[in-house]
């Protein structure tokens, strides 16, 4: 294939340093290096999720203390918060926004956006990404998506307030909840962008992997990150775009005095035209088309991370590796037939149900397999218990628990008792919201050095895991009880009923967790922004491993060699291999002898 | 003597007109509060704010005609121009009060009379009628609680200001290697296991004697329902304890050794195929199981000799119609709903004569009963937590559960040991501000009792007219308008 | 290989020799067509929600404008046109390049007015976008897909200008390239949806 496609202006002929001259401006702000588009959706991501946080930390004072009034809240909140006793509408606000805000902005562009950006180039041994102008478009349009979505907290009638899973009439009809008025459409945009920023990400990514490998580096020797980024994307490829088409019906049904959703809704409540024919549960088939896909958007590139961080701290191949990629890929496809599993209590087709049983249940297979592929990576290997080690660790443990609780839920007998109460709470705050986040935090702390060059403080990250691995499982433990109480969830006190008064002081402590848990991460806030400056200068493979990314420059160069770029003679997972001087030989090292980059290595030479 | 006679007879008349009236007032007081709690007890209280605002004085701050426009239709009344409306929703943050077009003016008024009683007590009183009512007063924070938040913040703030030297200090520590971390946390890690194993057992028999499963569920499915939730628990209790105890031991077993080498494993064949053919196996056990109480639950054959009830969600509150002796709801249209009546059914369909419609929920013991869900805006879902019994509410879309209630509110109240307890229905799918207190009373009592009560209630009375006198015994919950 | 750097405009500049070789697919081509899918998903999720919506009764039936048949034809006559633009442009003959791409440009517009009037049509039938949700269906699908032939058409301009600057031929195929792919995948998308609404009202 010539050089025909490509674009012909002529830097072939360039001689030593040959940076383009770049100003502030096109070095951090319009920048089209994967490498700082990486950092801005990380940080970007951080800043969203303390807004996350900080909403929850609100609302679960609210809950473990519905009776006590908090000016502060009023400062804050304005005439949300009258007298500081928190309105119940804008309590509902606040789960919306909390919601939206953790599993787009925060799980989905602050990790895939991060790590697959930061990752995919320099792990496949590219220069960049395939297009680096969508990348930069993709991050434009989750900043732009960001903003939009808070500016939505300032208008009359408050932020979108129908749950992050704005199921029409209520979130369709204006006049049912102050929320669906302007903030809901400012929601619609917000996630329009989003939408848009992901598919331009998305492709990117897609296309990298698949064409700008380097030389040797064939799919079964490409990292785990780099499989479940690549899996994750295709998901995405193919789910964000029913989202979108649910949203634009929903806009139609809001704007437009259409009927897609709603049905015998009188006019008075319609906005002056009456809806008959819709089905409000057309609405809910759409949504989790995406929304099952989804959470497994979020949890493959934390899985993918777990894995290389496993490896590399315990000194040991991923335990079964093409299990590894044989289990992401089962998952990836399965997600695509489990969406009804949210939906068991609609009154659907029981027979629908039951397939949806089936394959929810089936799903839980390929996850089994990549939990004991982690134990066997574990075993008899010799670990570095560093930060990173310590969340992959974490991030194992939050998985098991939470994966078996699915097994309650994915049942849909079960959940009948079980559906819209704390129990689903549980559930999926333990999945999302410790063990994606563990994987996140894991591979903030791993790929800092890569990041900016410096480390990060360990004891410090000690701190930071202990805390908030003891504040998590304090957290939402106890709430499995709760839901299988009868607690329904979204319920701002459930003080209106006595047979709940049995959990008052139980959402006490679970606030103090929270709360307790919420301040650690200033720990680790502090000491990412501060270690960016003063941190420990890092060596070029400080974890000696052996991806690609730990040879390039530590400075980060445009282009990421400053010569040729590698080229790949082995998988990535020779740690402690029998025979070898070192314990570990990163992917570009040959075998003696070795001049074919396609060619197989050695076996391991077994005393 | 005659004289004698007609005077007792007059005393008699009159006392009893006399008590007659007492009677009818104590009624309507009665009727008030029952109206109140049906209607507005979900968003509002008389001392203080709820939902909407406390309603306490609200008579006299505005007129009765006011106030019955606003009740009836607040949003028409603020579309008017009303500046009073208006500035009544702007200061309540301009949340949508539903309205209650339904209501007649008796029925209203009967409402702000007893508003106006309840105003005129004494501030501290237990309001009975306006049940679901948290404490009147508000709480302040416990003073432990205080402490310890102030104790937790003063170390975090005080480990921040001290972080740039506690990090350079730690900073030449960590190169000095006076805290061997890897040991430290290694030890922690064990320590976490053996004390988070401990919590969840020590939960799991705590908290878990809260749980509904605790007591037996009171209908019949219940019971496969609680089978398969402890099969379930059963195999996802053991796997959780092994693997969290592989987790963790070989974290802290195989913590790092300068001197050791880990061992080059990358996989093996016949371990993964076993890891996965168990896995499919147990899974297999619960899809089979699942699937069968599933579609025995969900099995529409029962709703074919099951006693049909209505359970009508809307904005925020229930609304319970029965069938009646032939066992037919009658015919409803959603554009009739707030004009007929509440729920929108033709009172003149031959098969609507015998439906009564109140806000309590009944149910015949050992009797299977079908509920059928219409909503009036958006979705909710009804949730019997007691009875394993959630269905969503979808406007537009009727849907269905049939169950078989078998526990009695009585013989619940001996099993919890709480003589107050009430069986609830429970909204479950998010519908707006007053999602979390939108409810209604389950009452499952044998058979005598429950046509003892049924026999009470007032069927849909068909062209009524708001002149019509109360009958002595006879509570008019609704009825039509002209 | 000294330092490389990347171009502004968004294509992966100044591989070397042996770099490139490797590459599978043009980058720009592989985006294109990654694209394509994420639409495609998006048609499949209306045209889905529509038999669902069919399924569950209470479906008006009604007759597609007669003027959707008239449009399918130019969009159909245009990919011809744009296929033969390509052709031309590969072997180099200026001339022919152009008419085609004027062709292509007129008919891509007179597509683009003739959905317009088949709405036009629509509501002179008494079918209207708010009402039965047959109806809403067919203005939302049409209308999507008139969305994306904004792009179409804009992108069909771009590679006529070029033409005109003489900076498309059989050296600099990219461009017109994937404009082809985008216009074809615009007219297959449209042939399909119209068969589609026509077999399923």
């Amino acid at each position: 294939m010539s050089n025909q496609h490509l674009n012909n202006e002529d830097h072939n002929n360039h001689e030593g340093n040959d940076q383009h001259k770049q100003t502030f401006i096109s070095k951090y702000v319009f920048s089209m290096d994967h490498k700082m588009i990486a950092k801005q959706f990380l940080i970007t991501g951080i800043i969203m999720g303390c807004l996350g946080v900080l909403m929850s930390m609100v609302f679960r004072l609210q809950l473990a203390f519905p009776d006590t009034p908090f000016p502060f809240m009023e400062n804050f909140m304005g005439h949300w918060a009258k007298d500081g006793r928190l309105d119940p509408s804008f309590y509902l606000a606040l789960i919306t926004i909390h919601g939206t805000i953790m599993v787009f902005y925060v799980l989905t562009a602050g990790l895939s956006g991060t790590f697959s950006n930061l990752l995919i180039p320099l792990q496949i041994g590219a220069r960049d990404m395939a297009s680096p102008l969508f990348n930069m478009l993709s991050y434009w349009f989750f900043l732009l998506s960001s903003l939009v979505l808070v500016s939505s907290l300032f208008v009359d009638g408050g932020p979108a307030s129908s749950g992050w899973t704005i199921y029409p009439p209520l979130s369709a009809l204006p006049t049912a909840i102050s929320g669906s008025g302007m903030g809901m459409t400012l929601w619609l945009i917000a996630i329009i962008l989003f939408v848009v920023s992901s598919l331009l990400g998305g492709v990117n990514y897609i296309a990298t992997v698949i064409n700008m490998r380097t030389l040797g580096m064939k799919m079964t020797r490409l990292p785990l990150t780099v499989w479940s980024f690549l899996l994750t994307a295709i998901l995405g490829l193919l789910s964000f775009p029913v989202l979108l088409g649910a949203g634009l019906l929903l806009i139609f049904d809001r704007s437009f005095g259409t009927s897609f959703y709603l049905s015998d809704i009188p006019a008075d409540l319609a906005g002056g035209i009456e809806r008959v024919g819709g089905s409000p549960i057309l609405f809910q088939h759409l949504f989790w088309f995406l929304g099952h896909p989804e959470v497994y958007i979020i949890i493959l590139p934390a899985l993918g991370i777990t894995s290389e961080v496993l490896a590399t701290n315990a000194r040991k191949p991923i335990f079964g590796y093409r299990a590894m990629i044989g289990s992401m890929i089962a998952i990836a496809v399965l997600s695509f037939v489990v969406w009804g599993h949210h939906m068991f209590v609609t009154g659907m087709n029981p027979f629908l149900g039951s397939v949806f049983v089936l394959g929810t249940l089936i799903i839980a297979v390929p996850s089994a397999v990549k939990t004991f592929n982690y134990l066997a990576t574990l075993w008899k290997g010799n670990l570095r218990l560093t930060p990173a080690m310590l969340f992959a660790i974490g991030l194992v443990s939050f998985f098991i628990s939470g994966g078996l609780t699915g097994l309650f839920l994915g049942n849909a007998a079960l959940d009948i008792n079980l559906h819209d109460t704390y129990f689903v709470v549980a559930h999926f705050h333990i999945v999302m919201g410790s063990a994606a986040i563990f994987g996140m935090m894991s591979g903030i702390y791993h790929w800092y050095p890569k990041m900016f060059g410096r480390m990060m403080n360990s004891t410090l990250g000690y701190l930071h895991f202990w805390i908030t691995f003891i504040a998590a499982y304090c957290v939402f433990f106890p709430m499995h009880f709760m839901g299988l109480a009868g607690v329904p969830r979204r319920y701002y006190a459930i003080t209106a009923y006595d047979q709940f008064d049995v959990f008052v002081n139980m959402n006490v402590f679970i606030t103090i967790a929270a709360l307790i848990g919420g301040a650690a991460q200033l720990i680790f806030l502090f000491n990412f922004f501060y270690s960016i400056r003063k941190g420990k200068k890092a060596e070029q493979n400080p974890w000696e491993s052996n991806t690609l990314e730990w040879t390039t420059p530590v400075e980060r160069i445009h282009g990421n060699w400053p010569g040729e770029i590698p080229h790949v003679y082995r998988w990535p997972y020779d740690y402690s291999k029998p025979g070898a001087l070192t314990d570990f030989i990163p992917q570009n090292i040959p075998d003696e002898g070795q001049t074919d980059p396609l060619e197989e290595t050695k076996p391991p030479v077994h005393a | 003597m005659k004289i004698l006679i007609q005077l007792r007879q007059s005393i008699f008349l009159f006392s009893a007109l006399f008590l007659l009236s007492f009677n009818i007032q104590s009624q309507s007081a009665d009727e008030g509060a029952k109206l109140f709690k049906a209607n507005c007890g979900s968003c509002h209280a008389i001392d203080q704010k709820v939902v909407g605002p406390a309603l306490k004085g609200v008579h006299n701050k505005y007129d009765e005609a006011w106030l019955l426009k606003w009740i009836k239709n607040s949003q028409e009344l603020i579309k008017s121009g009303d500046s009073k409306a208006i500035k009544a929703f702007e200061e309540n943050n301009k949340i949508v009060m539903t309205s209650f077009t339904n209501l007649t003016d008796e029925q209203v008024k009967l409402i702000i009379a007893f508003v106006k009683s309840e105003s005129e007590k004494a501030p501290v009183a237990e309001v009975a009628a306006s049940a679901n009512v948290e404490n009147v007063e508000t709480e302040p924070l416990p003073s432990i609680i205080i402490w310890l938040l102030v104790i937790v913040s003063i170390l975090l703030i005080a480990v921040i200001i001290t972080m740039k030297k506690v990090m350079s200090i730690i900073g030449s520590a960590e190169d000095l290697a006076i805290f061997n971390w890897n040991e430290i946390n290694a030890t922690l890690l064990i320590i976490f296991l053996v004390v988070g194993l401990g919590a969840s057992f020590w939960e799991f028999f705590v908290h878990g004697a809260f749980t509904v499963l605790a007591t037996p569920a009171a209908s019949e499915h219940g019971t496969i329902y609680d089978s398969m939730f402890s099969i379930t628990l059963a195999l996802t209790g053991i796997v959780f304890v092994i693997t969290q105890i592989l987790l963790f031991w070989y974290s802290y077993r195989y913590k790092h050794d300068p001197k050791r080498k880990a061992l080059y494993y990358p996989d093996n064949h016949k371990l993964e195929l076993i890891w996965t053919v168990i896995p499919a196996l147990v899974l297999t056990v619960l899809v089979v199981r699942g699937l069968q109480t599933w579609s025995s639950i969900t099995d529409r054959k029962q709703a074919e000799s099951a006693q049909v009830i209505e359970v009508f969600g809307q904005q925020f509150s229930w609304i319970v119609r029965y069938a009646g002796a032939d066992n037919k709801l009658g015919p409803h249209d959603f554009r009739q709903i707030g004009v007929v009546n509440t729920v929108g059914v033709d009172p003149k369909s031959q098969t609507s004569k015998d439906d009564i419609i109140t806000s309590e929920l009944h149910l015949k013991l050992g009797q299977p009963v079908v509920l059928k869900f219409r909503s009036r805006d958006v979705i909710h879902s009804a949730y019997l937590p007691h009875f394993r019994v959630q269905m969503n509410v979808v406007p537009g879309l009727p849907t269905q559960f049939t169950f078989t209630p078998t526990v009695t509110t009585a013989s619940m109240r001996k099993t919890l040991n709480d003589p107050k307890f009430d069986y609830v229905i429970l909204c479950n799918k998010i519908c707006g501000a007053a999602h979390y207190r939108m409810t209604t009373t389950v009452i499952v009592e044998s058979p005598e009792e429950y046509n003892k009560w049924l026999g009470e209630q007032p069927k849909l009375v068909p062209a009524a007219t708001t002149s019509e006198k109360v009958q002595p015994g006879e509570t008019k919950l609704l009825t039509q308008k002209n | 290989m000294k330092n490389e750097t990347i171009n502004r405009n968004g294509t992966v500049a100044a591989l070397s020799e042996k770099e490139a070789e490797r590459l599978l697919v043009n980058p720009q081509k592989l985006v294109l067509w990654l694209l394509i899918v994420a639409s495609v998903m998006l048609f499949a999720a209306f045209t889905s929600a529509y038999i669902v919506r069919r399924g569950e009764g209470n479906w008006q039936i009604f007759d597609l404008p007669p003027m959707f048949m008239y449009t399918t034809i130019f969009i159909a006559l245009s990919s011809i046109t744009m296929q033969w633009a390509f052709i031309s442009a590969k072997k180099d003959q200026l001339r022919m390049q152009k008419i085609a791409l004027f062709l292509t440009l007129g008919l891509g517009v007179a597509f683009m007015i003739g959905q317009w009037v088949g709405w036009e049509q629509l509501v002179a039938n008494n079918v209207h976008l708010v009402g039965n949700p047959s109806e809403s269906f067919v203005y939302v699908i049409s209308g999507l897909h008139l969305f994306h032939m904004i792009g179409g058409v804009a992108f069909v301009l771009i590679v006529l200008i070029k033409t005109l600057n003489h900076g498309i031929h059989s050296k600099k195929m990219s461009t017109i390239g994937l404009c082809k792919t985008y216009w074809h995948f615009l007219g297959a998308m449209w042939i399909y949806l119209y068969i589609f609404l026509l077999l399923n009202r």
